[in-house]
């Protein structure tokens, strides 16, 4: 319970110094905080329509945050994400711009799938290059990522390009393969792969402690040598992990084109996602619900950053600086609240069973 | 081996009290160690020794209680002062930079300005250090080439070199081969015979009537007991550490073998490319029933038996049966399911996830299939009754299955492992090492669950390299040197002379 309150109060006070932090940008950029917060809140939570931009814009970096949460469970850190993300965009744009006269259902599954399966691919290299050739994974995924921007770059002016103008984008996809919005939105800005955050973080949580995958996952990840000795196979649970992982950004990628504001494949259509979804999981300290709303948060920041800088003119780049911001201080959070539990050791049940505990905790520490 | 009139008293506890929370880890401790003495200080694992060392070693502070050097009142607030003051202490994990020579390591010592250049002091210091106490050192070859006994001895010189005078030893015999402990015990007794003063914390009490000169015994975090060696008897220390007369060893009933359960025939395995192999032409029989130790100095090949064996490591050539059952591509799942059980040496490293739970550890092989998990599915809440049963059936003691490993003491660790290897009924039980690092009751505990096994019918295979636990348990015992089996001796005529005899002959007798 103390615990508890004790987290409650720090995060508290981390959303305080951040708009602290926040307040003092405004007011040195000459901007009066009351205006900005009002204009803020008005651009994200304000109306239906904006709200439902927010939360749309969520998706991407949670699916994201997923996908990274699955494979540090599996011990395997990679950043392949930015990649994944574009290349699972580039299939299911492929896919999407064929689907004119398609039923709608079929071309949105078709979508979703080519989605994944582009992202799943894409880490698929990595996978590789670590189970046969002990590539590390962080390496091979940071260097993909630039060959998949390349390849995105090479596409929009090749052959995915859309044939009205000499712009480096595609055509407009077409209606059939969008995928649905609530129709009561105004605008229809929610999409209805919002669905997707709940259930996805569900089933992630069931998928690690209720099924063997998900425990030889763990096992992997948190002793590779253990799980190998104890006739787990590690380089498999470590292949799965970075493919589903890029599976989940691949969908990222499919929900980006198809699920955003401008039904199109162009070259910036990434905008971050791949990083900013890391920071997102690693916010919500690998928990997957916590996940939801962290990438709420860092997608009301963008969304907001936006209304800032229609509404009083305040630079769109003092929004990443306060993701930064938040960022930094939630870390330091954390830290803090690390070294206090580590400076009072668990109290004992009973003396005669903890001293073992005690000296043994000391001696980990 | 009486103390020395002469010599006076070097570092005196008095009422030393440390309390972590409600939990009292040190209770009022007096201990008083003079210089030239070898100084013993036993006790169960819990029993306060780690934390009283890291108090005299300024890594703790005590909430009560005062220390005196020479007779003048000390307190360390940080290790460096300890140091300075001449306490320094040889830890089970070494504090040395593998990738560093020898005289590098001593070099990096805190320097008064940090540009200057240790080495020549520290190759002068060495000199000293070998000219006073014949501790020689390789100066230019890199720590990461020397064996364990040898970073010991540069871990010692370390500190000499720096003026320790009273060295605290952590358990040193732990990774140690016979050969090195016998010359850690000479170098104890020299250091002390040149007026340092020695303190030795072990759970061997052959080690300690061998070496040293008085003892302590902690329990509960209060001294029990304090004494001469001359005088004492082996029951008596442990009467005093256990606080209760363990029940002498069983009279085991003689072993009746039935069917082979592990049978190794010409194996050969690699252990570099260009040199020697490190099994050469192996042959093991264990059968149903009896115990089988591997009798062999460190390195002799046993882990590379047990590796290929268990399938992580290929062979050149040869077979391995389990169960009448030839193992053809060997894999780690493939012994598993074959009816093997290991209990590895390396428990850190190959036996336990610390960032999982107790609960997970016990059932880590058996949460992976039926009854506990129907395709691809876990029962959490038979896997968490699996768990408690077990921990209770094993006395492991931790708050609940859901405890993290890493937060449970080594013996505790091990006894989860026991749980979990034992628990599925396996056919053969690999054990190395299995109570190194023990205490008297836990290791009491190991071997009796181990004879139970193959009074029930079980084959276990031992390997260890402390002979007198071999000897104890094994009903055959195979004698393993330089990657050959030197001979199989039955339990009734297996000594240590034969033993020995046995691993220093040069050619194959088997």
């Amino acid at each position: 319970m103390k615990a508890l309150a004790v987290r409650v109060l720090t995060q508290l006070g981390v959303a305080a110094a951040t708009l602290l932090f926040a307040a003092l940008l405004l007011l040195a950029i000459g901007v009066s905080p009351g205006e900005a917060a009002s204009a803020f809140w008005s651009g994200t939570f304000g109306s239906p329509t904006n709200a439902g931009t927010t939360l749309t814009q969520a998706v991407p970096l949670f699916l994201v945050a997923l996908g990274w949460i699955i494979a540090d469970k599996a011990g395997r850190m990679h950043v392949g994400f930015p990649g994944q993300v574009v290349i699972g965009g580039c299939a299911a744009a492929a896919v999407g711009l064929q689907c004119d006269g398609v039923p709608t259902v079929v071309a949105i599954v078709a979508c979703a799938l080519a989605g994944i399966a582009g992202g799943a691919l894409w880490a698929g290299i990595v996978a590789w290059l670590w189970a046969s050739r002990g590539v590390l994974e962080i390496i091979s995924s940071l260097l993909l990522n630039l060959v998949a921007v390349q390849m995105l770059a090479w596409l929009v002016r090749g052959p995915l390009q859309g044939s009205l103008d000499q712009q480096p984008q595609s055509a407009n996809f077409p209606a059939s393969a969008l995928w649905p919005a609530v129709e009561s939105v105004p605008g229809r800005t929610l999409s209805y792969d919002v669905i997707l955050l709940p259930i996805l973080a569900a089933g992630l949580i069931w998928l690690f402690s209720r099924t063997v995958f998900g425990f030889e996952l763990r096992a992997s990840g948190g002793n590779l040598d253990a799980a190998r000795w104890s006739g787990i196979n590690p380089v498999r649970a470590g292949v799965s992990a970075i493919v589903i992982s890029g599976g989940f950004a691949g969908l990222a990628g499919a929900a980006l084109l198809f699920a955003g504001s401008a039904p199109w494949l162009s070259e910036g259509f990434e905008a971050g996602i791949g990083f900013n979804g890391i920071a997102v999981a690693l916010l919500a300290r690998n928990s997957p619900v916590g996940a939801i709303l962290t990438a709420i948060v860092f997608s009301s920041l963008n969304v907001g950053g936006t209304s800032l800088q229609a509404l009083l003119d305040v630079p769109s780049s003092l929004t990443s600086v306060l993701q930064g911001a938040v960022i930094v201080l939630v870390l330091v959070a954390a830290m803090l609240l690390r070294r206090r539990r580590a400076a009072r050791p668990a109290v004992p049940v009973t003396p005669a069973s903890t001293g073992k505990e005690l000296v043994s905790s000391a001696k980990e520490a | 081996m009486t103390t020395d009139p002469g010599s006076g008293s070097a570092l005196r506890l008095s009422g030393i009290t440390k309390r972590f929370g409600a939990f009292t880890a040190n209770d009022r401790i007096d201990l008083d160690i003079a210089w030239g003495e070898v100084h013993a200080l036993l006790g169960e694992n819990g029993a306060g020794k780690t934390t009283l060392m890291r108090i005299v070693t300024g890594l703790y502070q005590p909430d009560e209680g005062t220390m005196s050097l020479d007779g003048t009142p000390v307190s360390f607030r940080r290790p460096e002062q300890a140091l300075r003051a001449g306490i320094g202490m040889v830890h089970q994990h070494f504090t040395l930079v593998p990738t560093l020579t020898e005289l590098e390591n001593l070099a990096m010592a805190p320097a008064g300005v940090p540009w200057r250049n240790g080495r020549a002091a520290a190759r002068r210091r060495a000199a000293e250090v070998e000219a006073a106490t014949g501790l020689r050192i390789a100066p230019d070859r890199l720590v990461s080439d020397a064996s364990v006994g040898e970073r010991q001895r540069l871990e010692i010189v370390k500190l000499l070199c720096r003026g320790a005078r009273l060295l605290i030893f952590d358990e040193p015999s732990a990774a140690l081969s016979p050969g090195e402990w016998d010359e850690l015990a000479k170098l104890m007794r020299r250091l002390a015979a040149e007026g340092h003063a020695v303190v030795l914390i072990s759970h061997k009490l052959s080690e300690v009537f061998a070496v040293a000169d008085r003892w302590t015994v902690l329990r509960g975090g209060a001294v029990a007991g304090t004494g001469d060696i001359a005088g004492s008897t082996p029951e008596q220390l442990v009467t005093l550490m256990v606080g209760e007369s363990l029940a002498p060893r069983r009279e085991r009933a003689p072993a009746a073998p039935g069917e082979p359960a592990l049978v190794v025939r010409e194996l050969n395995v690699e252990r570099h490319p260009d040199g020697p192999q490190a099994l050469e032409d192996v042959d093991l029989d264990v059968r149903a029933g009896e115990i089988v130790g591997i009798a062999g100095v460190a390195g002799s090949g046993q882990a590379e038996l047990v590796e290929t064996v268990l399938g992580i490591r290929p062979a050149l050539s040869g077979s391995v049966e389990l169960a009448g059952r030839r193992l053809e591509r060997r894999t780690p799942a493939g012994f598993y399911a074959a009816g093997g059980a290991l209990i590895p040496e390396d428990r850190h490293h190959v036996a336990v996830i610390g960032g999982m739970t107790l609960g997970e550890n016990i059932n880590l092989r058996a949460l992976r299939q039926a009854p506990l998990a129907r395709r691809g599915r876990i029962d959490l809440r038979a896997a968490r009754q699996r768990a408690v049963r077990l921990a209770a059936e094993y006395e492991v003691r931790a708050t609940g299955e859901s405890q993290p490993m890493a937060r449970l003491s080594g013996g505790n660790q091990q006894k989860a492992v026991l749980a979990r290897e034992l628990s599925t009924e396996p056919l053969l039980v690999i054990a190395v090492q299995p109570v190194r690092g023990l205490d008297v009751r836990a290791t009491e505990f190991v071997y009796r669950r181990l004879t139970e096994h193959r009074d029930r019918g079980g084959a276990v295979l031992l390997i260890s390299m402390d002979l007198d636990e071999v000897i104890a348990l094994s009903d055959r015992i195979a004698v393993l040197a330089h990657g050959r089996i030197r001979g199989v001796l039955d339990a009734g005529e297996a000594t240590r002379a034969r033993i020995g005899a046995l691993m220093t002959s040069s050619e194959v007798t088997a």
